[in-house]
């Protein structure tokens, strides 16, 4: 049988992920995590006039949830963050293109459940 | 084991599977699945107060398989056998039963290689006293942590929950040597066997623990059965968690009064298919026995050689066969669990990933999550081959972190 889950794509979004790392001045800022399987997510983002200008995440997870993140951020990046926001299951799953049961649904949705929280980051008052 | 393989029709079902899950559940040989269906078919009747013939055998069915649990655990003639759903009602029942025996400022000691089951209950109890619930660390070989124990017990803890072999680490427990030092430091004991009954030879009377519980299930028995064995006279004083028909002495408008263990701990009507499916597990189990655990000794050796094999793997626990039962959860160079076993069921090879209901224990371990192999009777050394040839496999699929 093949290791279909595994195909290439995912390994090369788990391997190279896209919008990987932090950004130096975000505007929004969230984390994540699936308790159950220990999946940490960090998202930030760089919101302009209600438009994703930049984002980024962090994630210390497996190559579902990490691929699913990459495929994400590539999708939402430069998108008005009310379409993203508006992402389903369906999309995700169609950004993976394999089937997955119902815990490693759990894994692919962290980052959408993620993006979904995205909170203003407090700014210090201006000296 | 080629011997017993044959007697589980799981294998038929499933003759390309490799099924290395059986710390969560074992699978069920023919016997004990042949004794519920008979009973169902046969001897299907309400326990306790029917006076027709069916209720009388029932009922005499029931309180005959609370001694075939006693004499399969060597527990004393005083002991009480209590039937739960399982060992987490178990340890739930028990912990509600001790409420009040801790009061406010009292300590209560779990290990944390506990799983949920036995470390929920006592940290809600302290919770609500108004005690201090102390978990004491094990160590990278799965061993408790001798100063943090004895620290622990200079605190003359009211009551002190072990687990007999740990459901991550594989380690089996001095219990007797732990529960005689708890003991002396006045406290109570509870041990859970769940993951020991069906991998070692278990005697209550040389233990001594004050309650001992396990699961049918982990021991080739239904799910949604257990036990809790503990002194008549101890059981009769704890308030029991389940109120309901079957354990009452007297109800009235205003007020009512509990009999005593164990239909004092057994509200409602018993799961009697499950006792007898217990029953023909405890019989199957001890007529196989020797065997079995002489076959589980081989296959630990096994195992631990055979997962060491992979570069890439870090076991968790002992590398000592005689200090192990067949649980060997590991770390394959920061691969998350889920992806290792995602790739093993993808080829029909049945492994646990996550915490293993073990949470804390992860957190000390520094691991979120880990991949979890596990022996029985019927598994083979050509399984762990398997599995082994599987886990070189993810090695090359993904990369290490």
């Amino acid at each position: 049988m093949s290791d279909s889950l595994y195909r290439a794509n995912l390994l090369d979004h788990y391997e190279h992920p896209h919008h990987y790392g932090t950004l130096d001045h975000p505007t929004h800022q969230t984390e994540g995590a699936n308790l159950s399987c220990g999946d940490e997510l960090s998202i930030s983002a760089v919101i302009k006039n209600g438009i994703i200008d930049q984002v980024a995440f962090t994630a210390r997870a497996c190559v579902v949830c990490t691929a699913s993140a990459s495929m994400l951020l590539e999708q939402v990046a430069g998108k008005p963050l009310a379409e993203a926001t508006a992402l389903t299951v369906n999309d995700i799953t169609q950004n993976l293109g394999i089937e997955l049961s119902p815990i490693r649904l759990k894994c692919a949705l962290l980052p959408l459940e993620t993006l979904k929280n995205l909170e203003t980051v407090a700014r210090p008052p201006a000296a | 084991m080629e011997e017993l393989k044959p007697q589980f029709p799981f294998f038929t079902t499933h003759p390309t599977g490799v099924y290395l899950d059986s710390a969560a559940t074992t699978q069920v040989p023919q016997a004990v699945i042949d004794a519920t269906t008979t009973y169902l078919s046969n001897n299907h009747a309400a326990v306790g107060r029917g006076l027709y013939s069916e209720s009388v055998d029932a009922t005499a069915a029931v309180e005959a398989a609370r001694g075939v649990v006693r004499d399969f655990l060597g527990a004393p003639a005083t002991a009480d056998v209590v039937f739960t759903s399982g060992a987490t009602a178990a340890l739930n029942a028990l912990a509600w039963g001790l409420t009040e025996t801790v009061q406010k400022g009292d300590t209560v000691v779990v290990t944390i290689d506990n799983h949920h089951a036995n470390f929920l209950p006592w940290q809600r109890l302290v919770q609500q006293q108004g005690a201090t619930l102390v978990t004491v660390p094990v160590g990278s070989d799965g061993k408790i942590d001798p100063s943090a124990w004895h620290a622990a017990l200079q605190n003359r803890p009211r009551i002190v929950a072990l687990t007999h072999a740990s459901n991550v680490t594989g380690t089996l427990h001095p219990i007797k040597q732990l529960v005689a030092e708890a003991r002396a430091a006045g406290a109570l004991t509870v041990v859970d066997g769940a993951q020991a009954v069906a991998h070692t030879v278990v005697n209550l009377v040389e233990l001594a623990c004050d309650y001992y519980l396990f699961s049918a299930h982990k021991l080739y028995g239904p799910t949604g059965m257990g036990c809790i064995i503990g002194d008549h006279r101890q059981l009769s004083t704890l308030d029991p968690l389940l109120l309901g028909g079957g354990m009452i002495e007297q109800v009235t408008a205003e007020s009512s009064s509990w009999t005593d263990s164990p239909a004092r701990h057994e509200a409602g009507t018993p799961n009697t298919a499950g006792i007898a499916g217990l029953v023909a597990a405890i019989r199957w189990f001890s007529a196989h026995r020797e065997t079995i655990l002489r076959h589980e000794q081989t296959l630990i050796d096994y195992t631990i050689h055979a997962l060491q094999s992979l570069p890439d793997l870090t076991l968790i626990g002992s590398t000592d066969p005689s200090e192990r039962v067949g649980v060997f959860s590991f770390d394959l160079s920061g691969r998350h669990a889920h992806d290792v076993a995602q790739i093993l069921a993808e080829k029909q090879i049945c492994v646990r990933a996550g915490h293993h209901c073990a949470q804390p224990l992860h957190t000390q371990l520094k691991l979120s999550a880990t991949t979890r192999v596990s022996v029985g009777a019927y598994t083979t050394t050509a399984d762990i081959d398997a599995a082994v040839a599987a886990l070189q496999r993810v090695c090359e699929i993904i990369p290490k972190r």
